[in-house]
């Protein structure tokens, strides 16, 4: 049991009995799924969605994840506007948006969800890790 | 028109009386004189007139009376006059005139009255024609009764008819006289309406050459400047008195070479061709040097246009280019740019996502090993990945910001708060190598418009590089940040001790790079940093100094400068 406490630690700042869970959208399946394994090592609890309507009808159905971590692109159309639709219902979620475009998806989406955090690709791990401890 | 003054006449009337000889004329007669010579107007006719007096006098009134009935059925010759009024005064003066006739008198005194009289038929515009025709007239009038008297009459006849003659010559004198006066007239007032019109004519092309914004340079044969307007002047920094009489080409300091060349060769074609022919050479560009030693580009086109009434036969006429040039360089820089700019774009996105996933799983790669307990060369060989796949997103990132920048965000900002902080940022790498990092600014706020952030992060790139070539030095090595205000600039200089920079390294190219792990990329954006504010980034540098300066305007970026106007009065 200690063995295992050790190989999934609890992040700093995250203390609670309840671990932090994270909705990962992203439309790259491998991706996506190396990020889940190290969330979950780091001891998130995390879903995937494969787009952003798909994050949407996540969030609606529930449990609500406390950290959308979501990949954005300016090439895809109608995205900002899921995600306007999902900050607005619960602004009380969290965003986090992986990008190839921080300039223009900062633009974008800034407007729809102000206070979302941009990450731009390729994601420092570490880095993530920190916004995500502090966003929870 | 009187020809002679009283004295001549009076003088010459007491020399000489009537009855002239026909032939041998005096070397000074009047012109009485003359004509009575030429009717052969002799003592004997006067007599005659004398002696026919008494004869004719009871007609004089009939023959006016006849006169002016005759007019009265003309309408031409009765429109002269305005009256019946005046006819009647006429009327009285025409049988006074034909006593007069027959006075007996023909001096100088009566050659005014007659030509007084010829003034007033000019003066109340009597047409000549009827002077000859009343004058015929009253001669027939006059004969008639001559011939009444028998042969005897006949000699008479003769006088009043040489007598008529000499009348109507002395009048058409004055009509003559009147001619020459109104034709002095007319050329006294065409005269002043040419000096009007040379007057208007100077005052146009004066203005014309001194107010316009181009620069007009007359020129002699031999090439020294004649005409300098205010625009050359205000080009070149000379006064006029300063350039005219020398040499355009030794006045300007206009190359010998390239287009300063291809400028002097025209004007020596101009010399050698004395024609008179109008010549424009095509466009020629060529640097000058101002009064105080700076160098400008004049767009000149020359006009040999040789005058035989001007010693000035080249026109130069000029246009300064130089911040057109600056413009147009900026504008195809900034075009290259927004070029790679887009490409840069699209090829981050192509790059960025697979790095994404490569970073991801070399990660996950490298946590799986170290929990595994792999061997530590395994270990280091993923560490090597993981880092090149971070340098080649640094890459990208940097390559963006160099071709497509954020735009600027100018704010008022301190020039001392930037080199602090620059200065802070360094502070521990510096510690490490024994550098010392000092700052030379003013004690009063230096404060300028700009992006504070941008501006941060060229400092700091150019303090690092500074800091970084001393540490390589192995010794103590120094590092100045200085600011200085100029009367338009701010000035910053980050000053280091180290090895300095080999001449023929291009490191304001992007790419170049003397660093292991360099992008080649920083010098290369804080280059466009400086000139997106309208600055300027170079350095001088020899071994054990190096100094790389910034220079700013200190109302920010030209094209910001009413837009951060407005938006602090706004």
């Amino acid at each position: 049991m200690l063995r295992c406490a050790i190989q999934q630690p609890v992040p700093l700042g995250v203390v609670t009995e309840r671990p932090v869970s994270i909705l990962i959208v992203d439309g790259e399946p491998k991706t996506a799924t190396v990020l889940v394994k190290l969330l979950r090592v780091d001891g998130f609890e995390v879903e995937v969605a494969g787009d952003a309507a798909g994050a949407e009808a996540c969030v609606e159905r529930g449990p609500r994840p406390d950290v959308l971590v979501m990949d954005v692109s300016p090439a895809r159309a109608g995205e900002v506007e899921t995600l306007r639709r999902i900050h607005a219902r619960h602004p009380a979620l969290r965003l986090v948006l992986v990008t190839a475009h921080p300039q223009v998806a900062e633009r974008l989406a800034l407007g729809a969800a102000p206070g979302c955090r941009i990450v731009t690709k390729p994601i420092d791990y570490p880095g993530l890790l920190r916004l995500l401890e502090a966003a929870a | 028109m009187v020809i002679f003054t009283r004295t001549q006449r009076e003088r010459r009337s007491s020399l000489s009386n009537h009855g002239l000889p026909a032939r041998d004329p005096p070397a000074a007669e009047t012109r009485f004189e003359e004509l009575k010579r030429y009717v052969a107007f002799a003592a004997e006719d006067a007599a005659l007139l004398r002696g026919f007096r008494d004869v004719a006098a009871p007609h004089f009134a009939r023959i006016a009376q006849e006169f002016y009935d005759r007019i009265r059925l003309h309408d031409e010759a009765h429109a002269v006059f305005t009256g019946e009024a005046q006819i009647a005064r006429l009327q009285r003066s025409l049988v006074l005139w034909m006593e007069r006739l027959f006075g007996g008198r023909y001096d100088e005194a009566y050659f005014e009255d007659t030509a007084k009289i010829g003034r007033v038929h000019v003066k109340v515009g009597l047409p000549q024609r009827y002077m000859f025709t009343a004058m015929a007239l009253i001669r027939s009038s006059l004969q008639r009764i001559a011939e009444a008297e028998g042969p005897a009459g006949l000699h008479v006849m003769d006088a009043v008819s040489r007598l008529l003659d000499l009348e109507l010559a002395i009048m058409l004198e004055s009509y003559r006289d009147n001619f020459v006066a109104r034709i002095q007239q007319v050329e006294r007032l065409e005269r002043k309406a040419l000096d009007a019109s040379l007057a208007r004519t100077e005052h146009r092309y004066v203005n014309a050459v001194e107010l316009a914004h181009v620069v007009i340079v007359g020129l002699d044969a031999r090439g020294a400047i004649l005409l300098f307007n205010q625009e050359a002047e205000r080009v070149t920094g000379f006064a006029r008195d300063e350039v005219i009489g020398r040499p355009l080409l030794e006045c300007l300091a206009i190359d010998e070479t390239g287009e300063g060349a291809a400028l002097r060769e025209v004007l020596g074609g101009f010399a050698a061709t004395a024609g008179e022919r109008e010549v424009v050479s095509r466009a020629i560009e060529t640097a000058i040097s101002t009064r105080s030693g700076q160098r400008r580009s004049v767009l000149w086109q020359l006009t040999h246009a040789p005058s035989s009434g001007d010693d000035v036969c080249v026109f130069a006429i000029g246009r300064d280019t130089t911040h057109e040039k600056a413009l147009l360089a900026r504008t195809k820089q900034q075009e290259k740019l927004a070029a790679i700019g887009t490409l840069a774009a699209g090829l981050a996105h192509e790059i960025r996502n697979p790095l994404n996933g490569a970073q991801l799983h070399v990660t996950y790669l490298d946590r799986s090993l170290k929990r595994s307990g792999a061997h530590p060369e395994l270990i280091e060989t993923v560490g090597v990945v993981a880092d090149e796949i971070k340098r080649l997103g640094s890459l990208v990132t940097e390559f963006l910001a160099f071709a497509r920048p954020k735009p600027l965000l100018v704010k008022r900002v301190m020039a001392q708060t930037l080199l602090e902080r620059a200065a802070q940022m360094v502070a521990a790498q510096a510690h490490q190598h024994g550098v010392a990092v000092e700052l030379d600014v003013p004690p009063q706020a230096l404060e300028l418009e700009a992006d504070g952030a941008k501006l941060e992060q060229v400092l700091l790139n150019l303090t690092q590089n500074a800091v970084e070539a001393v540490s390589g030095e192995g010794r103590a090595g120094r590092v100045v940040l200085r600011a200085r205000r100029q009367p338009q600039t701010v000035s910053f200089e980050i000053e280091d001790d180290g090895p300095g920079i080999p001449d023929d390294a291009p490191i304001f190219d992007a790419f170049f790079s003397t660093k292991a792990q360099g992008t080649g990329l920083g010098l290369s954006i804080s280059y466009r940093i400086v000139t997106d504010h309208g600055g300027t980034l170079d350095v001088e540098s020899k071994r054990g100094c190096t100094v790389f300066r910034i220079v700013l305007p200190l109302d920010g970026p030209p094209d910001s400068a009413i837009r951060s106007r407005m938006e602090n009065h706004g």
